[in-house]
Formats: C-alpha cells, sequence, structure tokens
C-alpha cells in the first residue's frame, strides 16, 4: 500500500511535469501545481500509512526502494512543504507570465519534488546520487528563472555543486563501487557490509567526501557562500523549496551515510558540531545586516542549518558512548536536530512564501522602503509573525521546543565544547530575534507610504499556502508531540517521552500546553478586568516638529543594530575576505570552463557576447551565459520546445506509459 | 497535570506577583528622594499612579491592532514566568522546570513590548524599541554564560535543584554575579533604562501609550522586575537553608519569609544605585555588557578547568 502510493505521488509529478505541453500560461501554471498540490498530499497520505510498520521496502522502476524513521521524517518535510508551495503557486507565478515557457516550469518544478521524494526513498547509493543531480539540475533551472538578476547567482549555485557537491559524492560512489564490485550491487547496506575490507586511508577519504558534499548542499560555512544569492534571486515559492526542502536534503543524507554506510565516530561528530557552530555564528550575524528581505531569509537559513547540524554533532559524538546517560544526550541531540530540521522547514518556507507575497503586493523587497503592510495585508502580516515568532524561538512556537532541546543536550553533555556551542546557539538566539524584529517591523510596521499604500492583499492560494506552514509553527509549538511523534522515530521510542501536555526527558520537561493555558488565562483574565478603552484616535507625537516629513518618521530597516554592527566589524571583515576568496575559486572556475566550452561551443556565435575572460560574462552580457557555458541541454530543450513540443511531449507520454506499466 | 498545579503556589504567586510591584516602586521612589534630599511620594503611590492610568482612556495613534494587545502579551508573559516560580515550596503551576525556559519566557515580556513599540509611526518609539532590542541582545550571553556554569558544575538546569545541587566553589560564586548582573540590566534599572529613556527619547517604548495602555504596560515591566529579582532570592534563599531541616508547611512558610526579606532588603539598594547612576548611553550599555560577556567567557573556562 505504502509503495502504491509513492507510485501514486511519482506519477501525479510526472503527469504534473508533462502538463505543460498543450496549454496556454496561466492553465499550465494551474494544472501542474494542482498535479503538484495532489502528489503531496498523496505523500502525506504514504506517512500515516507508513507510520507504524517501518521499515518499508519495495521497488519502483527497478529501483530498490526503503522507507524507515529517517526516510519519514524528511518525506514528511517534502509533503508538508510542497502542499503549501504548490497551492501558493497557483496565483504567485502569474508575476512571471511575460516570460512564459510555463512548460519548463512545470516539468522542472515536479521534477525537483520527485527527485527530492525518491532521494530520501532510495536504498541504493547510485541511484541517491542520480537523483542528488536531477535535484540539482531542475532546481539550477528554476533559480535561474528570471534569466537576469538570478544568472550569475545560478551559475555559481551550479559550479560549486559540481565541484563541492556531485564531485565528491561521485568519488564516494567511485569507492563503494572498488569495494563492492558492481554497480547493481551498491545498496547502502552492501557498501556498509564491505566497508571493513577499506585501507584507513579510504575510509578517511569517504568520510570526507560524504561531509564535502553535504556541507555544500546544505551551505555550511565556508560552503555557504553560494546559497544568499541563489536563495533570493529565484522565484520565492522555489526559494522555499530551496530553502525548506533542498538543504535538509544535505541533512538526510548526512544522518544517513553516517549511521547506515559508516559508522558515526567521535571524531567526526566533533566535526560536524563544529561546523554547525560556526555556521549557525557567521548565518546569523551576517542576516542581521541585510535589508533585502529574502536575502536576510536565506542567511538565516544558513545560521538555521548551524543548529541543525550542532544537534546532528551532538548525536554523533554521544550516541556510540558508553556511558548510557551521555548515549541518552547524544540521541536527545540528534532528535534536536531533526526536529528543528522540520521546524525550519514549516518556518522558513513560511517565510519566504510571505516575503513573496509582499513582493508580489509591493514590487519590493528591499526593507528600507517598506512600511506599513499590516494595515494593507493583515493576513500576510500574522502569518508572517508566527513564523518569525518561530524562527526567533520565543515559546509556545515550534522553533522554541526544538533550539531548546538543542541547548538541553549542548548543556547536559558535560563537555566543555558542547556547552560552549550551545552558549552561542544561545546568543545568536537572540541575534535571530533582533533580526526578525527588523524584518517584520520594516515591512508591516508603521504606516504605509507611497510605495506600499497601494499594495492589496494577496490571493487566496497565496494566502492558504502561507497559512498551512504559519499554523503549524503555532500547532507544534503548543503540541510538539505531533511533530516529535515522527522526529524521534529513527532513534526510537524512550529517549523523550511524549504526551498530551508536553514532552520531557531525563527530569526536564517543558508543558507547552499547560503554559498556553496559564498564558492564555492571564491575557484573557486581564483583558476582561481592564479591557482597552482606546476609542480616540491621534497622529504619532513628533514632538512637535510641524514640518517633519511623516513618512520618515521611523526607524529604517538599514538603522537597526548600527552599533551593534559596528562592534563587530572586524568580524565582517573577516568575512568579507573569505567571501573574496570564494569568488576567486568560482572565477578561475569558470574560466576553466570557458576554456573548455570554446572546444564545444563556438562562442562567437552567440549573438552579442564575445567572451574573453569572465568579467565579460559578469557584466552586462550575462544574457547568454547559460547557452555558452552549462546549459547546452537547456538551450536543447528549448530548440526542441520551439520546433516541436511534439516530440517533447512523446517522450514523456512513453515515460508516464512506462511508470503506469510498472504500477498495474 | 494535576500534581502540576498548587492551589496555595497560585495564590501565593498571585498576590506577590500582583501587588508587591508597585508597592517596591513605591519604596524605591522614597529611596531615591531621600538620597536626593526630597521628601518624596507616600509609598502606595504607584498604586495611586496605576489607578489612575487605569481609569483613563487611551488615544490610537494607529490602527494596528497590535498596539493595544502588545501591553497585555507583555502583562501574561512576567505573569506566566512568574508562575514557574516557587514560593515557599509552592509553584504554582509547573509547566516547566527548567531555568531556559523560565528566562524565554520571561523574555516574551521584551518581545511583546518591541512588537507595540514597532507597531507605530513613531521614531522615537521604535529607537525605543530597538534599544530594548539591544540591551536583550548583549545580556543574553552572559545569561547564557552564567547557566552553562551552573549547568557545568551543579549538573543540573532545574529551578529546583540549581540552589540545592549547586557547589560552593570559586565559578559557581562568580556564576552567581553574573547571574545578579544579567538580571539587574535585563530589568532595565538605571543606569540600563536606555529602552525608556524619558529625558533622552521621551520614554520611548512608552511614547504612544497613555492612559489604561500605558498603566498595563507600566504593570508589565514592574512585574518583569519582581520576577527577576524573586528568582535571584529563590537561588539566594535555598543555598542559605540548605543545612537546616525544614520540612512541612511551617518549613514552606519560613522559605517564603526567607525570599520575601530578601527582595524587601534587595529593593532599596536597587534604589540607591539607581538614585546614584545616570543612565548610558546605549553605545556604553552594550560595550559594558560585551565586556562583561568577555569575562564571562574566561569564567566558563575557569569552570571548565574545575575551579
Amino acid at each position: 500500500m505504502v509503495i502504491y502510493l509513492l507510485e501514486l505521488s511519482l506519477s501525479l509529478f510526472v503527469l504534473g511535469a508533462i502538463s505543460g505541453l498543450v496549454l496556454e500560461y496561466k492553465s499550465v501554471i494551474r494544472l501542474s501545481s494542482a498535479f503538484a498540490t495532489l502528489a503531496s498530499l498523496s505523500l502525506i497520505a504514504l506517512i500515516v500509512e507508513a507510520y507504524g510498520h517501518l521499515p518499508i521496502k519495495g521497488e519502483i522502476l527497478g529501483t530498490p526502494i526503503m522507507i524507515d524513521g529517517l526516510s519519514l521524517v524528511f518525506l514528511t518535510i517534502i509533503g508538508v512543504v510542497g502542499l503549501a508551495d504548490a497551492i501558493y503557486t497557483f496565483n504567485y507565478m502569474d508575476k512571471y507570465e511575460k516570460l512564459g515557457k510555463a512548460w519548463v516550469f512545470a516539468l522542472a518544478y515536479n521534477a525537483f519534488l520527485a527527485s527530492m521524494v525518491l532521494i530520501v526513498t532510495t536504498s541504493h547509493l547510485v541511484w541517491f546520487v542520480f537523483w542528488w543531480e536531477i535535484m540539482t539540475f531542475s532546481s539550477f533551472v528554476l533559480v535561474v528563472w528570471d534569466e537576469k538578476d538570478s544568472l550569475w547567482a545560478g551559475v555559481e549555485y551550479y559550479i560549486t555543486m559540481h565541484l563541492a557537491s556531485t564531485l565528491p559524492l561521485l568519488l564516494a560512489m567511485a569507492i563503494g563501487y572498488s569495494v563492492v564490485g558492481s554497480f547493481d550491487g551498491m545498496g547502502f547496506s552492501d557498501v556498509a557490509a564491505h566497508i571493513g575490507t577499506l585501507s584507513p586511508g579510504l575510509v578517511k577519504l569517504l568520510y570526507a567526501s560524504f561531509l564535502l558534499a553535504f556541507m555544500a548542499k546544505a551551505g555550511v560555512v565556508p560552503l555557504h557562500f553560494w546559497l544568499p544569492p541563489a536563495h533570493s534571486s529565484a522565484p520565492s515559492d522555489v526559494s522555499t523549496l530551496l530553502s525548506g526542502v533542498m538543504i535538509k536534503m544535505a541533512v538526510y543524507g548526512l544522518v544517513r551515510t553516517t549511521f547506515f554506510i559508516l559508522k558515526p565516530t567521535v571524531t567526526f561528530g566533533y566535526l560536524v558540531a563544529m561546523l554547525g557552530v560556526v555556521t549557525l555564528v557567521v548565518g546569523t550575524l551576517y542576516a542581521l545586516k541585510q535589508t533585502n528581505a529574502k536575502r536576510l531569509l536565506a542567511y538565516h537559513s544558513v545560521g538555521q542549518m548551524g543548529y541543525i547540524w550542532l544537534g546532528v554533532g551532538i548525536g554523533i559524538t554521544l550516541i556510540g558512548n558508553s556511558n548510557s546517560t551521555l548515549a541518552f544526550i547524544g540521541a536527545l541531540g540528534l532528535t534536536a536536530g531533526l526536529f528543528h530540521a522540520l521546524n525550519h522547514a514549516l518556518f522558513k518556507g513560511s517565510l519566504f512564501l510571505s516575503a513573496g507575497a509582499i513582493e508580489y503586493a509591493s514590487g519590493t523587497k528591499d526593507l528600507n522602503r517598506l512600511s506599513g503592510l499590516y494595515k494593507l495585508m493583515p493576513w500576510t502580516g500574522i502569518f508572517a509573525l508566527f513564523a518569525s515568532l518561530g524562527i526567533s524561538g520565543v515559546p509556545l512556537f515550534n522553533g522554541f521546543v526544538s533550539k531548546w532541546m538543542i541547548y538541553e543536550a549542548g548543556y547536559y553533555s558535560k563537555n566543555f565544547w558542547f556547552v560552549l556551542g550551545a552558549l552561542f546557539a544561545l546568543l545568536i538566539s537572540a541575534v535571530t530575534l533582533a533580526s526578525f524584529v527588523k524584518f517584520y517591523n520594516s515591512a508591516f510596521g508603521g504606516e504605509p507610504n507611497e510605495l506600499t499604500s497601494k499594495a492589496k492583499e494577496v490571493p487566496g492560494s497565496m494566502l492558504i499556502g502561507q497559512g498551512i506552514l504559519s499554523l503549524l509553527c503555532l500547532v507544534i509549538g503548543v503540541f510538539p508531540a505531533i511533530a516529535l511523534a515522527i522526529a524521534t522515530l529513527p532513534v526510537g521510542k524512550g529517549v523523550i517521552t511524549t504526551g498530551v501536555l508536553g514532552l520531557s526527558f531525563h527530569s526536564i520537561y517543558f508543558s507547552p500546553v499547560l503554559m498556553a493555558i496559564v498564558f492564555g488565562v492571564i491575557f484573557v483574565a486581564f483583558l476582561l478586568l481592564l479591557p482597552p478603552k482606546a476609542k480616540e484616535t491621534a497622529k504619532p507625537w513628533d514632538c512637535g516638529s510641524t514640518l517633519f516629513p511623516e513618512a520618515t518618521y521611523r526607524l529604517r530597516a538599514s538603522d537597526y543594530y548600527r552599533p551593534y554592527e559596528k562592534r563587530i566589524s572586524a568580524f565582517y571583515a573577516l568575512g568579507g575576505f573569505f567571501g573574496d576568496l570564494g569568488s576567486e575559486v568560482i572565477n578561475r572556475t569558470i574560466a576553466a570552463y570557458v576554456w573548455v566550452g570554446k572546444y564545444f561551443v563556438r562562442t562567437a556565435e552567440i549573438p552579442w557576447v564575445t567572451v574573453k575572460d569572465v568579467d565579460d560574462l559578469r557584466d552586462g552580457m550575462t544574457l547568454h551565459l547559460d547557452d555558452a557555458l552549462i546549459m547546452p541541454v537547456v538551450r536543447f530543450v528549448k530548440v526542441v520546445g520551439i520546433l516541436s513540443k511534439a516530440a517533447v511531449l512523446l517522450v514523456l507520454i512513453i515515460v508516464a506509459a512506462v511508470l503506469a506499466a510498472l504500477i498495474w | 497535570m494535576m500534581e502540576r498545579i498548587s492551589i496555595v503556589g497560585i495564590v501565593a504567586g498571585v498576590v506577590i506577583t500582583a501587588l508587591l510591584p508597585p508597592f517596591l516602586d513605591g519604596i524605591a521612589r522614597r529611596v531615591k528622594a531621600r538620597v536626593q534630599y526630597r521628601v518624596g511620594p507616600p509609598i502606595m503611590q504607584t498604586f495611586y499612579d496605576l489607578q489612575k492610568l487605569f481609569g483613563l482612556p487611551s488615544l490610537r495613534p494607529t490602527e494596528n491592532k497590535w498596539f493595544r494587545v502588545a501591553p497585555y502579551l507583555a502583562l501574561a508573559s512576567a505573569f506566566s514566568a512568574a508562575f514557574l516560580l516557587p514560593y515557599g515550596k509552592w509553584v504554582p503551576v509547573k509547566f516547566s522546570g527548567d531555568i531556559v525556559v523560565f528566562l524565554y519566557v520571561l523574555a516574551m515580556v521584551s518581545v511583546a513590548i518591541i512588537i507595540g513599540a514597532f507597531s507605530t509611526q513613531n521614531a522615537h518609539s521604535n529607537i525605543g524599541g530597538h534599544r530594548e532590542m539591544m540591551m536583550l541582545l548583549s545580556v543574553e550571553p552572559i545569561l547564557g554564560i552564567a547557566l552553562g556554569i551552573f549547568a557545568f558544575k551543579a549538573g543540573t538546569l532545574s529551578l529546583s535543584e540549581i540552589p540545592l545541587k549547586v557547589p560552593a566553589s570559586f565559578s559557581t560564586v562568580l556564576a552567581y554575579l553574573l547571574l545578579i548582573y544579567a538580571a539587574y540590566a535585563e530589568s532595565g534599572f538605571v543606569p540600563f533604562d536606555v529602552a525608556e529613556a524619558e529625558t533622552e527619547i521621551a520614554g520611548g517604548v512608552l511614547v504612544e501609550y497613555s492612559g489604561r495602555l500605558l498603566g498595563v504596560l507600566e504593570y508589565a515591566m514592574l512585574a518583569k522586575r519582581l520576577v527577576l529579582l524573586w528568582l535571584l532570592s529563590t537561588f539566594l534563599t535555598i543555598p542559605i537553608l540548605r543545612g537546616i531541616q525544614l520540612t512541612g508547611i511551617a518549613g514552606g512558610l519560613v522559605v517564603l519569609v526567607v525570599q520575601l526579606i530578601l527582595v524587601l532588603v534587595a529593593y532599596p539598594i536597587i534604589a540607591a544605585l539607581e538614585a546614584t547612576n545616570a543612565r548610558y548611553r546605549i553605545d556604553q550599555a552594550v560595550a559594558l555588557n560585551t565586556r562583561i560577556f568577555l569575562l564571562s567567557l574566561v569564567v566558563l573556562a575557569v569552570a571548565a578547568v574545575g575551579w
């Protein structure tokens, strides 16, 4: 049954992918989103069906499938965020109608989601790498969607992935092949069984290549530089999938390979945890000074990924400890990391959808220019507020519970470095709050200005998309047991006791339900006892300066936290240095690509562009960079598309037919 | 569920959190006046002030509903945090026994105030909210380190167990000092009252509030101060009484009385400190907090070494 649901979901994604061939733009978007919505719903049905019957083994299209607790955690992320995002896409993509190419969107969008479903369900290393590549490529096509500002970001993303993610994975695959001896027999468990025969040096290489591959995908410092530009220049529904779902695949890969192929070792765990600490500090402090709404959110994705890695790292280090208390803390850390991954998918997904709604309604994502949107877009305002409180770790919202579990795991580990890590996590949590005070208040606080006064609340489908994720932040914050039922699957029951009231481990407990009752009763009691008497309105008091322009009488986004930023300016300077270093590497790589590419593509034949060096690609003439470098495939598809959609239709029908044949 | 609720605790918690803060503020105002060679208002003056404010209608500077809801959210947060603390041996509603949870619930007071302050189109109010955030940003790390030392030394973060288990060592004494400093700064006593600096930014977060809403907001701020002070007094009371065998209702009452005495002693000292200090500029406050933070990192290292 579970496998059938998986097949159903994948077939729906395929239908969504090919739905772009026959109709005009809007219908294509609606149809493909509808299929993606249904596919996500069947994923959720799958989760319900599979729960309690784990692990489930099977086959799809001849590839081995295994669904266990870990897969289920990430299937939940894909299912829930996918559902909200697909509903949101119904109307959101109207914004890009001028660009046409709806069928490319349908294809890439559904392929992106489907490839991630397959990544977390396959039990075979080669297929894992294959779907990983499909995910990277389809996401690249979506990132460069507007073909203007996003091109450089997209190229940087794709090249980084090639160098730092695909290459190490291929290397790992080669090492796997060298011990197993055949590609067919490279299931996770087969590779794990043969790992003992490897020389110590090769084992280390295997650890290193997996670590590098997942660091790059997760945006862990120092491989995070691609993430903010790519996530902020993609369309918002795509950013949601990138930040909410795709970078979580790296966490999945990390946990899967560490626990199911390799063995969790103390050194490796320390490494992961320390990378996490560095990442959460760097990512969040950079987020603090952003004034572009989506860039701010993207840097927070880096930062929050640090929290997840810290939790998982504590897990890897301590879970095999002979001291049962410490082993327990390890399990707590791992669960906290996975729980935070789930929570991050919800609040960051919601926030990117809200940022998209802001841009959709007001035409800008520059926080300096926004003002007073709460009055005009109250629903988006509420949803953005809930998600902001979630990511800031305010009690009664989901982010608090998982962050708190990470702190507890760190503090109770009795290990100086983990205590320090937890401490930084706590510190950075305040920075996160500060950053979201800025994000929320500069967009929604105050009164509407010239730019925003024409903004209207976004269409219903976009609100539903935001609402699903945002309200889940509150629901899980009050009833964490719902999400923990899934997040504790990988470590098994007994580590964390969850009940209707809340959760407990060790002698520690927290009951958000009781807290909500206490808080609610006091709040309502005071509201009834002293109801606000505020009928009379008045203009804000400006100390009598009558000639003051009212629209500017507030704090601009760029003015927040100036003194604090000045205080840590040395840190930013250091970051700038590494940023330059990173771009230099990318530049050199592109130069090499161009050099190689010249043998295959005559650059001269691209209209208006003479490519001599990298700067030519960067400035102004980047219009056809994709053609020159890495997108001969895309161009091919484009050409085919223009000449005869029928040909592609035929191919895809065959694919669908094969799939259908497999289902029956 | 029922074993986490204590009726005696709820009564004690509500009475103490509701009535003590204005009274303590009255004492503080008298002490400050005496330090400055003034007669000062009657002890009950803060009650009269609040009573008057509660009776007056408020002006509405914005249509944004969060402006009106925020003071109540702040007050509810302060009371929720108060319900986690022990009054004698009674804890009103133990929805958590963890000090990290407690401090986060208390920080919700600031979050609510900030949401209210930024809902209006008023630069003074915005600057006040921004400063409140900056204070939270620079104090939180110090609190975090103090907790880290407790977790390291006492092996627990439980509100009831830290004072019972904390060993008498160099680093734990310093951790107590850090906790006291952080609580003082977090409470916004002079010289840390930068967020509502009356003479500088016209009340900052309070500038747009008037009448009943202002009363509720001030009440929330006073309650928050008491809650932090009550935490400190609990953390000092139990180690003081650790040696004596206290059981039953009488024992609980003794603890409660000692807690009360400590708070009543501490408040005039705080008032004297307030009266003899001038407010920091925000950059000075942040700079001082940063220095204390760096110092506290050293203390953490000392704790890790084992002193």
